[in-house]
């Protein structure tokens, strides 16, 4: 009995834990300036309007930032699954010396983080004369989604049966069809899993967008948005309605393919 | 199959044809501008217009960028580093300083002759900033003043006259919160922006306590004046609880909103308020009115933080375009253009238009005798790149959130703030 | 998972040539594909890194070259006060935010493991935080904290509950706590999820055989569930704790380190350096600060995994 009433503290817990912040982005997008400055009705926008909504798109370059934040993770998304997907295959099914250590190379520099990188591989991009576009990001966005999708591959790779490349082996089929006919379809999952961990998180990154890139029209949409914080006043209601709208992409992918991801996680974490 | 690739050919040769022979285009100069995003948007419309009026004047493209005060050291540390500097830069108080040092802004003293000439003779105080050697490394554009908003209804309820000292203001916020008006009135938020730095120069300065001396060199806060300072600042937070501590953390806007939320009896701000209670009807118009920031026993020493200047970089590859365009913007009906739509935000630093009938009210001329009282950062010093860092590592902000937060006493907080002063400027002497 | 070879791969007698060709291509291929990895890891993570260490050992002021300093940056910030507070404050913040999302992970992984009808959606939903993205749940979290119009407060005095809004952004405590809070609402649901799932491959036997044996609910969690997900709980507890401890969004866009200095953590303090202070050899020096830790956990959790797979 009382593992029900847990389950049933738990469940509305979280699901309170959850759905109160984001109701309160929603509710603040369709609030006046007036009415959050003042406090008015503050648990249900009263009068419920669509200004915010309509300020981001007329007066604001929130529909580039958008289209810059889609480019820079689609491309960052394709590039990271390409090469890790490569070297995951590499790692788990050929043979070459010095394997293991590359393995563990790679599982290693997963570990270092964006957070102490920014400055020196700022410098380095400063180097070879290459910064200020979204091709930046792109490049510098798989140092730390690459590692992370060889790892995950790893896992969904070593769960895939050995048999059916060595029977298509064996018929005459070069390494490269095997992992292009048979190991990446069944992968699918795990390939579908990691490209949405790679497009959540190059959506998602705020510093290094903020450093590598000045020029306003390939500004991303985390950097846009922390831009309202402090060139407007009264800006929560706008600032609410950008959240809203820059969740929205990777909140509607996910609850189409959440089972998919959760599974990737599955694979990755019990089996890698 | 065959007739895709002969029909693409065609397409791509009639665009060919049609870019070739289309409209010779006039524009083979493409400048870089990069200016302050201000807080009054209708201003910055019309200064855009103006650039890109000069610029098309002279043949040449300009793109605009903007940058808030927030990242606006973030932008340009990037291009310093990367020798990306625009052609033209809207530089703040402590820009100019910082980059003539590195020897990456051009000499535009020629450029301030023309200036003075269609407005009148250079403030005095406004040099400081621009002025190094003899040289001028930037135009001034304008100042934005930092004016202390106060709610007029508040003050009578209480019977208090608009405060002239730094302690009335104290003393106001503390009959506020015993009358039960308002829980935390003092809005002065000693925080990591300008609304913090600001103050805490005028504050300083008017008890004595300035860190260099007039050659710009360091000697040092004196230690009991800069403790008396420090005391007036943290008494608000840690005895009389007239400020919340929230303050500290407050962005650049907060403080503008807790004004128009109707939360604080006085706050240090640019004419922005007004701005904003005016373009949204606020009902705190009437009650809002603006004074110049308090005495203090060695006088009136404000500091001129929010001064806009126009750099030349010499990484820019058209100069001579680009000082045709700052030339341009600054003309006589180029600026009193921007500076009469401007909302009294932007307060000019040469003669002519300081004395202009827009400023002929009661809270224009508040806002004029600030700028004239103003003093650069580095006083009574010039602006250098030691100064600079003392601004821009919040150096004295952190002095009084150490009393505040870390409940560290005045003395020793004034001491740390004095090691930090003194490291910055062995590590950028001043010659 | 039962591995039987397919009937007709019977390996057909090629001679030792053959062999030895398919050998050398195993090998080529296998080069040709991690060289893409590998060009990543040395020109974009090795070099840079080096790098950092090289920069730690300067004093590089920006737009000024770069001066050797030997071992001074990491001197002069192990006697600055205000970078001990910022070690500290990382120690804090991390390990707040990872037990408190292993607690979570652990119930939710717990409530959510007999398979009931709307699961699947719950668990969906649950995820919302991780997906969000982090900019928007600070700022989110900031606004909700406000001290005079966020919800949190607003509701809090309505309720009747406080008579006086807390300051969730300008006490100390509160603030490190606030940051905690939003930290642990955005990463929980990684924990929850990844240990849901590590659960569900424990077989139905053992917790039927426990059941027999008149095990109850609580005892079957703690003497089968947890001891089977340890790998699991140890990995992404790594993971999240590498991160944690250099994450930067959350504090920069609620607090910037503040106030005073109460929120500073590695990464946005190591930002303060080298943007508002221009000093880029003593930010890298500060960040620095933060590897000998991250070192210490790897060991420590690959030799933990190490004595568990031994053992089992």
């Amino acid at each position: 009995m009382s593992v029900r009433i847990f389950r049933w503290l738990v469940v509305t817990g979280l699901l309170l834990l959850v759905a109160l912040p984001l109701y309160w982005i929603l509710a603040t997008s369709f609030k006046t300036g007036r009415q959050i400055l003042m406090s008015e009705g503050v648990y249900f926008p009263r009068p419920f309007t669509l200004e915010n909504y309509l300020y981001l798109f007329e007066e604001t370059r929130f529909a580039l930032w958008l289209r810059n934040s889609a480019v820079t993770a689609i491309a960052s998304t394709l590039i990271s699954l390409a090469i890790g997907s490569a070297g995951a295959y590499a790692l788990t099914r050929l043979r070459f010396p010095g394997r293991r250590s590359f393995g563990a190379l790679v599982l290693i520099t997963y570990l270092v983080p964006p957070g102490l990188m920014f400055i020196p591989l700022y410098r380095t991009f400063i180097q070879i004369g290459y910064t200020n576009s979204l091709g930046t990001l792109i490049i510098a966005y798989p140092t730390f989604l690459v590692p992370f999708v060889t790892w995950l591959l790893m896992g969904f790779f070593r769960s895939i049966p050995r048999e059916l490349e060595e029977a298509a082996l064996v018929d005459g089929a070069t390494r490269l069809e095997t992992l292009y006919r048979i190991v990446l379809p069944l992968a699918a999952p795990g390939l579908l899993a990691a490209g949405l961990f790679c497009f959540t998180l190059s959506w998602n990154e705020f510093l290094y967008a903020l450093i590598f890139i000045a020029d306003d029209n390939l500004r991303t949409l985390p950097v846009g948005l922390s831009e309202f914080v402090v060139s407007d006043f009264a800006f929560w209601g706008q600032l609410m309605a950008a959240a809203a709208l820059a969740s929205l992409p990777v909140v509607l992918v996910y609850i189409y393919l959440h089972k998919y991801m959760v599974s990737g996680l599955t694979a990755g974490a019990v089996k890698g | 199959m065959r007739r895709a690739p002969v029909r693409m050919l065609t397409i791509v040769l009639i665009l060919a044809l049609a870019w070739a022979l289309g409209p010779a285009r006039a524009a083979d100069v493409k400048l870089t501008l990069w200016r302050l995003k201000t807080y009054i948007p209708p201003a910055d419309k019309i200064l855009d217009t103006s650039i890109q009026d000069c610029a098309k004047r002279i043949g040449a493209e300009v793109q605009i960028q903007t940058y808030t005060f927030d990242d606006m050291w973030t932008k340009y540390t990037a291009a310093i580093e990367s020798k990306t500097l625009p052609d033209i830069a809207e530089l703040d108080a402590v820009g100019p300083a910082r980059l003539a040092n590195l020897g990456r802004l051009s000499d535009v003293s020629d450029l301030v002759g023309i200036v003075t000439k269609e407005l009148g003779e250079l403030a005095q105080n406004a040099e400081g900033a621009v002025k190094f050697g003899g040289k001028f490394y930037a135009v001034p554009h304008y100042a934005i003043p930092l004016v202390l908003f106060y709610r007029k209804d508040l003050l009578e309820k209480v019977g208090a006259q608009p405060p002239e000292t730094w302690e009335a203001i104290n003393e106001i916020s503390v009959k506020i919160k015993k009358a039960g008006l308002l829980d935390y009135p003092q809005g002065f938020p000693w925080n990591r922006t300008g609304d913090g730095y600001d103050p805490a120069m005028s504050l300083l300065w008017s008890y004595g306590a300035a860190w260099v001396d007039k050659s710009g060199k360091y000697i040092g806060m004196p230690k009991d004046k800069a403790v008396q300072a420090v005391k007036l600042v943290t008494a608000p937070y840690l005895t009389d609880r007239t400020a919340a501590p929230d303050y500290l953390s407050w962005s650049g806007s907060g403080n503008n909103e807790a004004f128009m939320a109707g939360k604080v009896a006085f706050t240090p701000n640019g004419p922005s308020i007004i701005f904003q209670e005016d373009s949204t009807k606020h009902p705190l118009r009437k009650d809002t009115a603006i004074k110049i920031m308090p005495n203090g026993p060695a006088g009136r020493n404000l500091a001129l933080t929010f001064v806009m200047n126009w750099g030349v970089p010499v990484d820019g590859k058209h100069q001579k375009e680009a000082r045709s365009v700052v030339a341009c913007i600054m003309s006589k009906e180029k600026f009193t253009g921007y500076m009469t739509g401007s909302f009294q935000q932007a307060v000019p630093l040469f003669r002519n238009l300081i004395n202009h009938d827009y400023w002929n009210n009661a809270d224009g001329k508040v806002i004029v005798e600030t700028v004239k009282l103003g003093r650069p950062v580095g006083w009574p010093g010039p602006t250098t790149p030691a100064a600079a860092e003392v601004i821009s590592s919040n150096v004295l902000t952190d002095m009084m959130t150490r009393v505040i937060v870390d409940k560290v006493t005045p003395e020793k907080a004034v001491d740390e703030g004095n090691q930090r002063i003194k490291e910055i400027y062995d590590r950028l002497p001043v010659k | 998972m039962v591995l039987t070879r397919p009937a007709a791969a019977a390996p057909r007698a090629r001679g030792l040539a053959w062999h030895h060709i398919n050998r050398v291509q195993e090998r080529l291929l296998a080069y040709a594909l991690i060289l893409p990895v590998a060009l990543l890891i040395v020109g974009l993570i090795a070099y840079p890194f080096l790098n950092a260490i090289w920069l730690s050992l300067t004093e590089k002021m920006v737009g000024y070259p770069a001066r050797f300093v030997g071992l001074n940056n990491y001197i002069a910030l192990w006697e600055s006060s205000r970078f001990r507070i910022v070690a500290w404050n990382s120690v804090v913040y991390t390990v707040g935010s990872i037990t408190t999302k292993v607690v979570i992970g652990l119930a939710m992984a717990a409530a959510l493991q007999k398979a009931v009808r709307g699961n699947q959606l719950l668990r969906g939903f649950l995820l919302l935080p991780w997906v969000i993205p982090t900019v928007v749940i600070a700022l989110t979290w900031r606004w909700l904290l406000d001290l005079y119009r966020g919800l949190v407060n607003v509701s809090l005095l309505d309720l009747g509950l406080i008579k006086a809004g807390f300051h969730w952004l300008g006490n100390p405590d509160l603030a490190m706590l606030s940051v905690i809070m939003a930290n642990v609402w955005r990463g929980f649901p990684f924990f929850g999820v990844s240990f849901l799932a590590a659960m569900q491959t424990v077989p139905q036997d053992l917790y039927d055989a426990a059941s027999v044996d008149g095990a109850s609910a609580w005892q079957q969690f703690w003497r089968i569930s947890l001891p089977s997900i340890k790998g699991v709980v140890a990995i992404v507890t790594l993971l999240s704790t590498i991160w944690t401890l250099n994450d930067f969004n959350i504090v920069y866009i609620m607090t910037r380190g503040g106030p005073g200095a109460a929120t500073h953590i590695f990464a946005t303090y190591s930002y303060e350096l080298g943007i508002q202070s221009q000093r880029w050899g003593m930010a890298m020096a500060a960040s620095m600060y933060s590897l000998p830790v991250i070192a210490l956990l790897i060991v420590f959790v690959v030799r933990y995994l190490h004595r568990d797979e031994a053992g089992s």
